[in-house]
């Protein structure tokens, strides 16, 4: 019961498409639309024939066949056709594989040939078995399918007529018929098709356009290397802002920096009397590390001071607090720039094993002013008498320095080396020595 | 205008190769004796002084003093395109900023001019004064090229010490120490192969050997050489350039320290 009136609905639905709505529908497309089994489609389209015309005689459809057989040589054969010339076919067949119709419209035959283009979508050849199917169809893109639907309007607009796009499809259709055998596949073959009409469709006539418009953007760079240089102007422009906001940032930094310059000077002044009263009590169980990090990109230096105490008795020096003491103050007021002289150099080695070395180092201002400052390094290097001659000689040298004039600099530099090697002799002096100038 | 033609660009080009090793740049003084160049290295410890007579060239024009400040790497490349039989000519009008080279072949079929820009060098001048030297040593200058380039080898200072005995050249190192006496030849077949001394009193000195293996580059220019000493006296080392004039190469020596 419930088949019957699902079948009289469908009747009446495939009635409306065909009559009032003027579909041309195939069986394909009718298991589609109704999401029935093709074979479902097949009977309703069947039925529809045998009682469209009982019903309503005055109305004329145009019905096309499909008639699948192998014929005397022994070949397949799947044709669509009219009523009239399914007679005739059958009997040209040897055997007949199956016959059902293929598709009803109402109307003129001569529109009956855009049936066979009625498959909407490519992609549902896989879905649709025993699909007709031409081997010289191509995948036509949808600029192309646009380009005829294009040319369809503009005929229609110059001409007025109907005749002469269905002329173009006719044409079309019958040049397919002629020159093409249609074969009926299996799924599996239609996907091979698929692939092997993909694989030519790899060498399709819009990527070479694409090929050609690559070679012109080669050839566009070679243009672009004149209209870059006013690009990068444009570009300089644009960065322009960025840039002052870096700025911005750059000084906020700056002035961050300087504060934590400052907290490091304390911190070291702090240090270094601690070190003396950990000297005092214990020199092997403290540690006292000091880095200084290399410049940064932008000229700033930071240091980091750690301290490690191994006993716990020591708990007078505590640097930890004594930085949060200045960072509290430091955040309420903004300090004054350090001056090149407020930084001090202790004296004395802290580690034994490492070697105090004072260095020039710069740093720019809030307002962009750079300040030489001189502070202490700490370098290892190995317990030796050499080098213990080596310090002696430097303090030496040191001394002397601020005796000689600037020019003898040089000299400065290859008598320290020569007292570093044994048996060079003398100092290089100068032409200045035993000349005037003039 | 100035204008100086040599018929041997040779000349000019060893020369060239003799000082540009020393020298980055300096200033070519013009006047109507001749040219005339002055100027020390970058550490100060060497001088160089070049002396071309006005007589010695072919052809020689300066209307006017004109010093022109080179870059001597530059003028050794613009002197190198020239064939040694060349004749160059040394072009610059009064005020210029360039000065020109034109090579000639000898059968005048090929000219090539090459105009170099000229620089202004402020450098300084010393003032050379004569000094009559305690010992003076004339030996071949392949010779004392030789000596150098072997003791360098061994220290990075030379001593030269000059007795009645001879000259003696020394240098120690890590490696250990080498000397080389050289006594004066006692008969003078070629003037050129002959050492001559001349001694007032012993001077023992001691100088950089890099400096001294620069100054034997000029070893082309001339046969022999001439080196001339006095104590705490800057070391003196000419070159004589035939028929044209000299290139002196003056050396401070280096001197010991009081450790006290």
């Amino acid at each position: 019961m419930d088949s019957d009136e699902s079948l009289e609905t469908n009747l009446n639905t495939v009635k409306n498409m065909i009559l009032d709505e003027e579909k041309i529908v195939t069986y394909i497309s009718l298991s589609r639309d109704l999401c029935i089994h093709i074979n479902k489609s097949k009977q309703l389209l069947h039925l529809l024939v045998r009682k469209i015309p009982e019903q309503c005689p005055n109305i004329k459809l145009n019905v096309n066949y499909i008639i699948s057989g192998l014929t005397d040589d022994c070949k397949a054969r799947t044709t669509i056709c009219t009523e009239d010339d399914l007679k005739n076919l059958k009997s040209s067949l040897k055997t007949v594989f199956y016959e059902h119709v293929y598709s009803v419209n109402k109307g003129s035959p001569g529109t009956d040939h855009v049936a066979y283009l009625l498959v909407s979508k490519f992609d549902d050849f896989n879905l649709c078995a025993g699909l007709i199917k031409n081997s010289e169809c191509n995948k036509m893109t949808i600029d192309e399918i646009g380009c005829l639907k294009g040319n369809n309007r503009q005929t229609v607009s110059n001409g007025g007529s109907d005749s002469i796009p269905q002329k173009k499809i006719k044409t079309e259709s019958k040049s397919l018929f002629k020159n093409n055998q249609v074969e009926n596949k299996t799924d599996a073959i239609v996907t091979e098709n698929m692939k092997s009409k993909i694989k030519t469709e790899v060498v399709s006539p819009t990527k070479d356009l694409n090929n050609k418009q690559n070679n012109n953007h080669k050839t566009q760079k070679g243009i672009a290397g004149f209209f870059s240089k006013s690009n990068n102007t444009v570009n300089k422009k644009l960065t322009k802002e960025p840039e002052q906001k870096l700025k911005t940032i750059v000084k906020e930094n700056i002035q961050l920096k300087d504060e934590k310059m400052e907290m490091v000077v304390e911190n070291q002044i702090l240090k270094t009397k601690i070190s003396d009263k950990e000297e005092s009590i214990s020199k092997k169980k403290n540690k006292v590390l000091t880095q200084t990090k290399k410049p940064t990109a932008n000229g700033r230096k930071r240091k980091r001071v750690l301290y490690v105490s191994g006993s716990d008795s020591d708990e007078e020096a505590d640097p930890f607090a004594v930085k949060e003491e200045i960072k509290s103050e430091s955040d309420d007021e903004i300090p004054p720039t350090p001056s090149a002289n407020s930084i001090k150099i202790t004296s004395g080695i802290v580690n034994p094993k490492k070697r105090r070395k004072v260095v020039d180092k710069t740093y720019m201002d809030e307002e962009g002013y750079i300040h030489t400052v001189k502070e202490e390094i700490y370098e290892s290097y190995s317990e030796n008498e050499d080098d213990k001659n080596v310090k002696q000689n430097v303090k030496e040298i040191k001394v002397e320095k601020k005796e000689i004039s600037p020019k003898d600099k040089k000299n400065d530099v290859i008598m320290t080396k020569k007292k570093i090697s044994p048996q060079q002799k003398g100092k290089q002096a100068t032409l200045a020595q035993f000349f005037k100038k003039k | 205008m100035f204008e100086a033609r040599l018929l041997r660009s040779s000349i000019l080009k060893k020369v060239l190769e003799a000082i540009k090793d020393l020298l980055t740049q300096a200033t070519f003084d013009c006047d109507d004796n001749g040219i005339q160049l002055q100027a020390m290295d970058n550490s100060h410890v060497s001088l160089v002084s070049l002396t071309l007579r006005a007589d010695g060239f072919d052809k020689y024009r300066c209307d006017r003093n004109i010093s022109m400040g080179m870059n001597l790497g530059s003028m050794s490349k613009i002197l190198k395109c020239a064939g040694d039989k060349d004749t160059v000519t040394m072009k610059a009008q009064d005020n210029a900023d360039t000065v020109t080279f034109v090579f000639e072949s000898p059968n005048q079929e090929k000219v090539s001019d090459y105009e170099m820009k000229l620089m202004n060098l402020d450098l300084e001048h010393l003032g050379i004064p004569e000094t009559e030297y305690s010992c003076t040593i004339r030996m071949p200058s392949a010779e004392f090229a030789r000596i150098c380039r072997d003791l360098s080898q061994f220290g990075e200072s030379m001593v030269i010490s000059c007795t009645k005995e001879g000259v003696k050249f020394s240098a120690s190192g890590d490696i250990g120490s080498a000397n080389i006496k050289l006594a004066q030849t006692a008969s003078i077949d070629k003037e050129e192969e002959a050492v001559v001394i001349e001694m007032d009193e012993p001077v023992t000195l001691t100088f950089a050997c890099q400096y001294l293996n620069y100054f034997t580059k000029a070893t082309s220019l001339s046969p022999q050489v001439q080196l001339s000493m006095s104590a705490d006296v800057p070391l003196v080392v000419e070159y004589r350039i035939p028929d044209i004039g000299h290139i002196r190469y003056y050396l401070a020596p280096k001197i010991e320290e009081d450790d006290s």
